[in-house]
């Protein structure tokens, strides 16, 4: 380490590690007896996480300024498990450029949805239990974005999947919210399992391949020394990713590199909800706003993107494995913008807009390569600047819920003039989505679509114009039916504006979503050299935002008024629409496989098995043990005689053992 | 000269107690446990500022080694807190008295000079101060179980543990005597030597002998049958330090025996080892599980820990040894801070049996977290420390070949949960009962626990004691006679 | 000198009746004779030790042991009211056992000891200055001297005396029956030597 590296740099655990200790005093010592208090310590140790985030940042970038190399440096480490010798698992904490961003997104959407939250959960059962998932939710983050070896990001991944389940299911007595918990667990899981595998495979084949590699990078003399082969830094070195990529095995015809690559993708897509696994991320809205504003759309569920870009030297020297992802990426996101312009539910009509940009993500990271890298950058760009207008979108959404007590869009109405704050800063968050200058989504959508361009991947390029379209309509339905025209509820009559701790964080957001556009990103996140800001590229922008404005016309004309021209066009369009609004019937696809197939042909003998045979058999091992104990407890008579017995007959059991080894 | 100071220290605050006691009243005698804890402290102190790791003195006939400091250390860090333990019930200031312990004077000595037995223990280097030693370690004990005259179950504790420690001693002075039949030496180094490659049937005679005496200390089954009557009936602070300082004993006397004397053949008994562990951690956590008396129910929860401190013994020393001294000290910290609260909650209602400890987490949340913290440490639930002791453990067992075994401990380990998690459940599911009135705090206690605890939950997050405690140990087999 | 057969003859003669009365001491119901027995054993050891050329030993074992220790015992005996012994018997099946596994060890141990061929140290005519060299021995501070367990001995005889009598000072009688095994369901034990064992539920108090 450098010597004169910072001292915030020195003690970057502490980012991970005050959230960690704010949720166990939180959760055993202060939620049961204080309930205003525990709300107050864990958004404070949030702050103070947030805080230390920017300070490492400010370093960092003091050290490596901007537009020049930025290494990877994991100033603080320690083994945790060795395994073998030569194979450990470090804990630590990786510090780059895309580390720093996400940890600064996390810290800041966190604090900001905590502040939000003193207010929005005022009065609630479990308000203490709440914010001590939420302090555990940003916790296992903060763990999985630092990072430095694929073990601790995959304990961490899944210490993430586990607080979105308990957040989703936060009202257990709503048996819709605990089906949804149960079904965000159960497919991130069991995408979860390819990523597993993936891991193994990695570990394993980066453990065999790791004393040659040592070898010949001279791992010793360059001061690799330290280096796990389950580090980051290894997996993605070059060397390493050729000699993997060499091996003779294959499986089915595809390289290991290839097939591990595929499988961590598989995990990244459960918890980045891609098609075909995203069917958890619209049902998770069952849990709270402010959660969903955090974790299902800001911070988790770009975990995935986070992956793989994490990875991005092994994706892109796989080549397959990253195509996967450029048109896994582009297919979410323009299946999921179609269905979000049938959608009723305001935060449905959020969720899936979350699964549109984070295809655009992935796609931007799928498009780019080890020479033509402009498309990671964009997509850490786009990532950095969706978390502030997506939270502000729910946070909006949640504000609007809370006034009216519906999520329903057609019964909101009018709200513009009784809620001016947040028509205000949800307009800016809708305009930023829908990619109009000079609002942040424009910037990052551009440098997409360039990237999706300049890699000459044009069937691409074509669908993410379209989708920047169908983005721009659906968002602006839902604005001008909720906002605009009159209040059609009766909550929507006595809706009233959000209190000053819910408004603020939202405003803070809607600064942060007109400004962040005009970050110079490039010079700070790049792969290699720095590629210069390129400034506007006009055949990018004209159709881009040609069709924004298209998508807002269309949605002025249809849903402004009474909106009996979308009726009308709805019923024109008769069955597609229908089957665009059951989500292409994707879900009851799933339902079909699982129910019909998979739990009437496979989990009911299955079930069975368990119940007679697995259960009785666990039944009767635990009665076993208890009248085992109870029997040898007999044993246990009291008398001195008797132990001098056992004393006796253990020395000649002794003897007999080791006289019949040497006889 | 320097290495012995240390005993010399904690000899001085015996002797200082047991006069000072002579010409003090009931009310000036609340001194004598600062003093003893004062007299400890400064040892500690001596010892890790200014004591060298080797050394020898008075011709070899004592001498210091790198895990003798480490053994060293634990002796005075468990009598440390045993003495804090006992303050309340001595000095009275138990809400419920416990009658019959009174002679201040005379606990705190004995209790010292218990240490310095065990002290000498580690650094004696031929068998006559082998043996005196490891008797004057447990002599004391004997009679601190003993002490509540007024209670039968405390006498007849101390009667128990006199006539089968007496039967163990015998075995380990008849083995004793076979060996010095054998090599015609006291000294260990010698005997170590001259037994090299030695296959006398009278070699596993006193091998077993000796074995026999040291698995008593270290409650191995079949030798384990004292721990649970007397660890019930001794009072309750002298059973804290009896779980730990007695097992620590038995661990450093097992190491002398095993590595100093033996080292040529341990190789040869993996599978000996192997069936008392198996045996050991099987009986203790099948038992535990039907217990109702807390005191009753840690004794055979300490019998099944010494079974997975003797996968220690299986595979190679420099892995064995260092993995066997970290679990000791998270054993020594977990154990006594469940005994911190088990003396508390009894000092304050009482009570003892399991079922009393409903609603803990409502009455006194603090103490009731510091318990569940030790228990599963105990329990070996990642990330405290005896996740990882436990893991080391395991893992030389994996390694020496012993899968079957492995397979047994983890099994066991997950009995061992189930028993843990009643106390657990007790303490923060069950509703509180009414009508026994809320305990009240002690200093001493909460003190001690707080102390415990930290090392609970960080020692097996920071790599640097299990590091010192490797690097120490490769240093003391590096000084090994090589027979 | 003796003839080596008459030593030898002699030798196992003390040792039978060394055994015999070691038996006798464990199993004579009255304590008196228990204690006489116990005497008689010692001093036939303080022979053997006479045979060995542990002269020195010898005195001492009939100084300590039966100068002090049976002197105590008897003196015991005699100021407490009951000299007849008050024993809880071990089942049949625990006698039975105990038996087989003392022979068993028994056999084991004389099988393993006649097996081995130990170092005969030679010895040729009685040492000399016998208590000379063993006192000479015990204040050595070199490296065959024995200073240290020396001192260790003088440490486990003080707590030996403090913890005696500690022990033995007078205490009042418990003023009613304890319990064992849990007051939460109330089962009361009335003193015997199983106060401790493990209740077994169902199984109320032995």
């Amino acid at each position: 380490m450098d010597g004169d590296s910072g001292w915030m740099m020195q003690h970057a655990w502490l980012i991970p590690a005050l959230p960690l200790v704010s949720f166990a005093v939180v959760g055993l010592l202060i939620s049961p007896y204080w309930k205003k208090g525990a709300g107050v310590i864990a958004t404070l140790s949030i702050v103070a996480s947030m805080v230390c985030a920017y300070v490492l940042a400010w370093e960092y970038f003091t050290l490596y300024p901007a537009g020049g190399e930025h290494p990877i440096l994991v100033p603080w480490s320690f083994e945790w498990l060795r395994y073998q010798p030569g194979l450990a698992a470090n804990v630590g904490v990786l510090v780059d450029p895309i580390s720093l961003l996400l940890m600064i997104v996390v810290t800041t959407v966190s604090a900001l949805v905590h502040i939000y939250s003193n207010a929005y959960m005022h009065g609630d059962y479990g308000f203490g239990r709440y914010f001590t998932f939420l302090n555990l939710f940003t916790f296992s983050m903060l763990g999985l974005v630092v990072a430095p070896d694929i073990i601790q990001m995959y304990v961490c991944w899944e210490l993430v999947g586990v607080s979105s389940f308990l957040l989703i299911g936060f009202y257990y007595n709503k048996p819709s919210a605990v089906a949804a918990s149960k079904k965000a667990f159960i497919v991130t899981r069991f995408a979860d399992l390819g990523f597993l595998v993936g891991v193994l495979l990695l570990s394993f084949y980066g453990y065999r391949i790791f004393p040659d590699w040592s070898a010949e990078v001279g791992a010793v003399a360059n001061g690799l020394a330290g280096t796990q082969p389950v580090d980051f830094q290894y997996l993605n070195d070059p060397v390493f990713l050729a000699k993997f990529a060499a091996l003779d095995t294959t499986f089915l015809g595809i390289s290991l590199l290839t097939l591990s690559m595929c499988l961590v993708f598989m995990g990244a897509a459960g918890k980045s909800a891609m098609f075909p696994l995203h069917i958890w991320l619209p049902d998770a809205m069952e849990g709270p706003t402010p959660v969903s504003a955090l974790i299902h759309a800001a911070t988790m569920v770009v975990a995935g993107v986070y992956l793989v870009a994490r990875l991005f030297p092994a994706f892109a020297f796989s080549g397959t494995a990253a195509l996967l992802v450029a048109y896994v990426g582009a297919f979410t996101s323009l299946f999921a913008a179609v269905i979000g312009t049938t959608q009723d539910d305001i935060k449905r009509v959020l969720a899936f807009s979350t699964l549109s940009q984070l295809g655009y993500m992935m796609l931007a990271l799928g498009v780019s390569t080890a020479e033509h890298t402009l498309g990671y950058t964009a997509s850490m760009f786009h990532l950095f600047t969706h978390a502030f207008f997506k939270a502000l979108l729910f946070m909006g959404a949640g504000a609007v819920i809370h006034a009216v007590h519906t999520n329903s869009i057609w019964e909101m109405g009018g709200l513009w003039r009784k809620m001016p704050i947040t028509h205000i800063t949800f307009l800016v968050a809708t305009l930023a989505i829908s990619g109009i200058w000079p609002f942040a989504g424009f910037f990052s959508k551009d440098e997409i679509l360039a990237a999706a361009l300049g890699s000459g991947h044009y069937v691409i390029f074509g669908v993410a114009v379209l989708v920047a379209g169908l983005t721009a309509f659906y968002m602006f339905r839902i604005y001008f039916v909720t906002f605009w025209g009159k209040g059609r509820g009766a909550g929507a009559a006595h809706a009233h504006e959000a209190p000053a701790l819910m408004w603020m964080p939202m405003a803070l957001l809607a600064v942060l979503s007109a400004v962040t556009g005009f970050f110079p990103m490039a010079e700070y996140v790049h792969l290699g050299e720095a590629e210069g800001h390129h400034g506007i590229n006009l055949a990018v922008v004209i159709p881009a935002t040609l069709f924004a404005l298209i998508g807002i016309a269309m949605a002025a004309s249809l849903y402004i008024g009474d909106g009996h021209r979308a009726v009308a066009l709805a019923k024109m369009l008769g069955s597609v629409h229908q089957t665009i609004k059951q989500k292409f019937y994707i879900d009851e696809v799933y339902l079909f496989i699982t129910h019909r197939i998979i739990f009437h042909r496979i989990a009911r003998p299955i079930a069975w098995f368990d119940k007679r045979m697995v259960d009785g058999g666990v039944d009767a091992s635990g009665w076993a043990t208890r009248s085992g104990g109870r029997a040898l407890s007999l044993l246990q008579t009291g008398q001195v005689q008797t132990y001098g017995l056992w004393f006796t007959g253990g020395v000649a059991f002794v003897v007999l053992i080791l006289w019949s080894a040497l006889v | 000269m320097s290495i012995i100071i240390p005993e010399i220290i904690v000899l001085a605050t015996a002797f200082a107690i047991l006069i000072a006691d002579l010409f003090m009243n009931e009310r000036t005698r609340v001194y004598l446990a600062p003093a003893a804890v004062a007299g400890l402290l400064l040892a500690l102190a001596v010892m890790v500022v200014h004591t060298p790791a080797s050394g020898a003195l008075i011709g070899g006939r004592f001498t210091m080694d790198a895990a003798g400091w480490w053994f060293k250390i634990l002796f005075m860090i468990s009598a440390l807190i045993a003495v804090l333990l006992s303050m309340d019930t001595l000095d009275g200031r138990a809400r419920v008295r416990v009658r019959g312990m009174g002679f201040r004077g005379e606990y705190y000595s004995i209790l010292l000079f218990s240490v310095v037995g065990m002290m000498f223990l580690v650094s004696a280097r031929d068998l006559a101060t082998l043996f005196v030693s490891l008797e004057l370690a447990t002599l004391p004990l004997f009679v601190l179980a003993a002490w509540r005259r007024d209670d039968p179950k405390s006498g007849e504790a101390g009667l128990k543990y006199v006539v089968l420690g007496a039967l163990a001693s015998a075995f380990i002075v008849y083995g004793f005597g076979i060996l010095y039949g054998l090599t015609q030496s006291t000294d260990l180094e010698t005997i170590a030597q001259r037994l090299a490659g030695e296959r006398a049937p009278a070699f596993w005679l006193a091998a077993a002998l000796v074995l026999a005496g040291a698995g008593f200390k270290l409650t191995i089954v079949p030798f384990h049958m004292w721990a649970a009557d007397v660890y019930q009936g001794a009072p309750t602070p002298v059973t804290a330090y009896l779980s730990v300082g007695s097992k620590a004993a038995g661990l450093a006397f097992a190491f002398q025996v095993f590595y100093r004397i033996f080292g040529d053949a341990l190789p040869h008994w993996d599978m000996l080892i192997a069936i008392f562990a198996a045996l050991t951690m099987t009986l203790g956590n099948l038992v535990a599980i039907v217990q109702h008396d807390i005191k009753r129910f840690m004794a055979f929860s300490a019998i099944s820990q010494a079974g997975y401190f003797l996968l220690g013994f299986l595979g190679a020393a420099e892995e064995g040894v260092p993995a066997m001294l970290f679990y000791l000290l998270v054993y020594i910290f977990s154990n006594l801070a469940v005994f911190a609260c088990i003396i508390w909650f009894e000092n304050e209602t009482g009570k003892g049996q399991i079922e009393d400890y409903r609603g803990l987490s409502l009455s006194n949340p603090l103490m009731a977290l510091g318990m569940t913290l030790a228990l599963f440490s105990l329990a070996g639930i990642p990330p405290l420390s005896g996740f990882v002791g436990k893991f080391f453990l395991f893992s030389i067992a994996s390694k020496a070949g012993f899968h079957g075994l492995v397979a047994v401990a983890a099994v066991n380990s997950t009995i061992s949960l189930y028993y843990y998690l009643r106390v657990v459940r007790q303490m923060y599911i069950e509703p509180v009962d009414e009508r026994v009135p809320a305990p009240g705090s002690s200093v001493s206690i909460g003190l001690s626990l707080a102390l415990l605890s930290v090392p609970v939950a960080i020692l097996g997050i920071l790599p640097t004691v299990y590091e010192g405690i490797h690097a120490a140990t490769i240093a003391w087999l590096a000084s090994m006679p090589q027979g | 000198m003796i003839s080596s057969a008459v030593y030898t003859v002699m030798f196992y003669g003390l040792s039978a009746a060394v055994i015999l009365l070691a038996v006798l001491a464990v199993n004579l119901r009255q304590l008196l004779r228990a204690a006489l027995a116990l005497m008689g054993m010692l001093s036939l050891s303080a022979g053997l030790y006479v045979l060995l050329h542990a002269e020195f030993l010898a005195g001492v074992q009939v100084l300590v042991y039966i100068g002090g220790i049976v002197v105590l015992i008897v003196f015991a005996i005699m100021l407490t009211r009951s000299s007849e012994l008050l024993e809880d018997h071990p089942r049949p099946l625990a006698q039975v056992l105990g038996a087989l596994l003392s022979m068993f060890f028994l056999f084991v141990a004389a099988l393993a000891l006649r097996d081995t061929r130990f170092p005969v140290q030679v010895q040729t005519g009685p040492p000399v200055d016998d208590v000379r060299q063993i006192g000479l021995l015990l204040l050595d501070r070199g490296a065959t001297g024995y200073l240290v367990p020396f001192e260790l001995l003088s440490l486990l005889l003080l707590v030996a005396i403090i913890g005696g009598t500690v022990i033995a000072r007078k205490v009042a009688p418990p003023k009613q029956p304890f319990t064992t095994g849990g007051d939460a369901r109330g089962e009361t034990i009335t003193e015997s030597a199983r106060t401790q064992r493990d209740i077994v539920p169902g199984e109320g108090a032995p």
